[in-house]
């Protein structure tokens, strides 16, 4: 019986030992490999699975021109030291690594200079063009150009419900007080303000990029707030949920609401597209080119999409939009054109914004954090010929200023930071 | 031989005399004495079983991926330099807090605070390098850091066994807690000292930010080494190591041979934390920062393994060895198949419980009822 079961256990170890080794043989050869280290799993993030998709999209428009190249994910990669483990294991494997979420760059430039020969993307960062290692880039989208087109939207919704001033009030959900969402809901309230004059806007701050209770709850203060059209920056379906259960028409991003049990309450989405980036990158690889410390694309390049109108727009909707989306797209129209909207500095107003302001409150000069430090000190002149130039000086976004007609109305101080 | 028969007819005799209708078909001794080769027999087999395991596991989510696991596993360890080092890392890393346990765990106290330990070491070492650093040279913060790490360690676990020692409080739930209690303290210094992020940026200050990973992988690994050897010969050579022996079988024996006790417990269960400390220090030396995942519960997973290592340095030598090559593999399966981050987590709980279950034939035999298998005649004979 021994003598039985050492062979057999011999067996099975040999066995092992072969298979192992004989399936170290390499894979078929692949033109390209990009590796993506994603914060979530793609299977349950909104916010993962659109770069996995915008990834997959791009590998299968390439295949067909006969470049092929190979994907890796490395799935739930925190933004702590984790990073530094997700980004080198496919540093080991990969010509390009993607990170997907802002603070993994922090640990990026490490991984960078150890893989001198693998290119580092640290997506919706803003490090890199300071750092000015020779294979570490940042991208982002003009995700405020989408914000502004759902904005008209959600402005026509409002002038269709009702026109007293009172039925003009929008909420908006916002994960965090950052740059990047302040630039996106402030963009949005602009879109509803050139078609709804008297729009004003509440906001609530949940702390988190995805937390569906906070949404909910958020959600539900802003309704009870008396808004009537809802967005929100946040990841999850929180939200959505929460405004079709009391009939509240909802613009969401990232993820599409339309079709499905909330469909009756989807007005209009919008979502960055990083397809068109990856493109950039393969065909800067592909021509032996260099690859942009900070890039930004936007309506136009189709880095920036916005979703279909949902059943229960407003009529005409459509056609605001695309004309908006025309100008946008031809530079006439400037999402954050100083002349309209106004912008109150005192102790409880942009207290640490460096801005100049003319007699009507509308901003003529802004100096704004572009180049990142602890003290958040600003130090570039981001106002030039009465537009705010959002995204210009480096792809991440910097706009911050509080303007008036917005109010928040729940800072999320009962969360912890 | 002569005590199985002794058993088997004792259990004849039991049910003929209950009349028992229904006879057992099995029954389950405890093993009294059980062969190295057998032992070894036993491991190899529950070792090749878990591997097997796994790869069934992965098969089942990615069909036709049975092999994956085992390409992935030797391409962690051999794919490339920078790979092999990174093994090593988690290797060196879970040996360590393995072996920092094993004197607590040879007493029979069970701490669960390793986790804890490092990291609050790790963190002494963080804010040695943030607040002392700038005003002293880089060689002298680096020793601060490691002095203070092992203070810090030494404390945290002193404050349980103290509270075991003279209250006899349950050291589990104590220990365990403080794991907690030590991440709420990373989490709030995360906070100060930068507000803005929430996170404490690399340091540069005694870390030797220009070392590569693999330079201080070699460090952590030549220190892992040289703690395991210390073990090995603290826990087998020395009076200490006698006496925890002693109070880990039993507490009275220890009282009435002249040992104390208490002093034991405290001694012991500080020098758990002095050597969680050292992983802290150098975890805070190969990262340049710390937040409260950082060590990433290998502090749990080392309690397996020295478990499943039966306190015995050379096992669990063998079995954190095996622990780090299929974390390493299932890693970088996951990748290759474009799994989800949990599955590394899976794999590994799917090897330690089959292995654990396997556990059960070295401390247990069974035997079959042999009057089902054989005829009523063979077994009067027997019986004659």
């Amino acid at each position: 019986m021994k003598k039985v079961l050492r062979l057999l256990g011999l067996g099975a170890v040999s066995a092992i030992g072969v298979a192992g080794l004989a399936a170290c043989g390499g894979d078929d050869e692949a033109d390209l490999t990009i590796g993506m280290v994603c914060i979530g799993d793609p299977a349950t993030s909104t916010y993962d699975s659109n770069f996995k998709e915008a990834l997959e999209l791009t590998k299968n428009a390439f295949a067909k021109d006969g470049f092929k190249i190979k994907t890796l994910y490395k799935n739930g990669v925190g933004e702590k030291d984790d990073a530094k483990a997700g980004a080198k294991e496919l540093a080991e494997e990969c010509d390009v690594v993607l990170l997907d979420s802002y603070g993994h760059q922090y640990w990026a430039d490490e991984v960078a200079k150890a893989y001198p020969n693998v290119k580092i993307v640290a997506c919706t960062g803003d490090l890199a063009a300071q750092q000015k290692l020779p294979n570490l880039y940042n991208a982002f989208a003009n995700i405020y150009e989408g914000r502004y087109l759902a904005g008209i939207a959600a402005g026509m919704k409002l002038n269709a419900i009702g026109s007293a001033a009172e039925d003009h009030v929008l909420g908006y959900v916002a994960a965090w007080p950052y740059a990047e969402v302040v630039s996106g809901y402030t963009a949005f309230y602009l879109g509803a303000k050139s078609v709804c004059a008297d729009v004003t806007m509440k906001t609530v701050v949940t702390k988190s990029w995805g937390d569906e209770g906070r949404e909910t709850t958020g959600a539900n203060k802003l309704a009870d707030a008396g808004c009537k059209v809802i967005s929100q920056h946040a990841d999850t379906y929180g939200a959505p949920k929460a405004c079709n259960a009391k009939g509240i028409p909802n613009v969401s991003y990232n993820v599409s609401a339309n079709g499905g049990q909330l469909a009756s309450t989807y007005l209009c989405s919008s979502r960055i597209n990083w397809q068109p980036y990856f493109t950039y990158v393969v065909n800067q690889i592909k021509n032996n080119a260099t690859i942009d410390y900070d890039w930004t694309g936007g309506l136009k390049e189709g880095s920036v999409v916005v979703g279909e109108l949902g059943s229960c727009a407003a009529e005409g909707t459509k056609a605001a939009m695309d004309a908006a989306r025309a100008k946008i797209e031809s530079g006439e129209l400037k999402v954050f054109d100083c002349s309209k909207f106004t912008v109150t500095k005192d102790e409880t107003h942009n207290p640490f914004a460096d801005v100049d302001l003319d007699n009507d409150g509308h901003v003529t000069g802004c100096r704004a954090n572009v180049i990142p430090d602890d003290k958040y000190a600003p130090d570039t002149e981001v106002v030039n010929n009465g537009v705010y130039e959002e995204s210009k000086h480096r792809s991440a976004p910097y706009f911050e200023l509080q303007i008036d007609g917005i109010t928040c109305i729940d800072a999320g101080d009962a969360y912890a930071d | 031989m002569s005590k199985t028969v002794l058993e088997k007819d004792k259990n004849n005799l039991e049910s003929n005399e209950a009349k028992a209708p229904r006879e057992k078909l099995f029954h389950i001794a405890k093993r009294m004495d059980v062969s190295l080769q057998y032992k070894i027999i036993v491991r190899v087999i529950s070792i090749v079983t878990a591997l097997l395991m796994c790869a069934f596991v992965l098969n089942i989510f990615k069909p036709g991926k049975f092999f994956t696991i085992f390409s992935s596993s030797f391409n962690a360890l051999t794919g490339s330099t920078n790979k092999f080092f990174i093994t090593l890392d988690e290797f060196a890393i879970l040996l360590g807090i393995s072996i920092a346990i094993l004197p607590a765990f040879k007493m029979k106290f069970w701490n669960l605070g390793a986790e804890g330990q490092i990291l609050i070491g790790g963190l002494a070492a963080v804010l040695v390098s943030k607040y002392i650093g700038p005003y002293v040279p880089n060689v002298l913060c680096t020793i601060l850091m490691l002095i203070f790490a092992i203070i810090a360690g030494g404390v945290w676990a002193l404050i349980p066994a103290f509270f075991k020692a003279k209250f006899n409080t349950n050291e589990t739930l104590f220990t365990l807690m403080m794991n907690y209690l030590a991440m709420g303290f990373i989490a709030f210094f995360e906070q100060v000292i930068d507000p803005a992020h929430g996170t404490i940026a690399q340091l540069t200050n005694g870390t030797f930010p220009d070392a590569t990973d693999n330079v201080k992988t070699i460090i952590a690994f030549v220190i892992v080494v040289l703690m395991t050897l210390f073990m090995f010969g603290y826990l087998n050579k020395t009076k200490h190591g006698y006496e925890l022996t002693v109070v880990g079988e039993t507490r009275n024996t220890a009282k009435y041979i002249g040992i104390n006790v208490k002093a034991v417990i405290m001694r012991t269960v500080v020098l758990c934390g002095i050597l969680c400390g050292i992983i802290g220090y150098f975890t805070v030396l190969k990262q340049k920062s710390i937040s409260p995942n950082i060590i990433g519960g290998k502090g749990f997973t080392a309690v397996m393994i020295a478990w499943l290592g039966h306190m015995n340095v050379v096992e669990v030598i063998v079995m954190a060895f095996l622990v780090a090559f299929i974390t390493r593999g299932s890693s970088v399966a996951a990748t290759n198949v474009d799994l989800g981050s949990a599955f590394t987590n899976i794999t590994i709980a799917i090897f330690l419980i089959t292995i654990l279950a396997f556990e059960f034939f070295l401390n247990y035999e069974v035997h079959f009822n042999k009057k089902i298998f054989k005829s009523k005649k063979e077994v009067k004979e027997v019986e004659e």
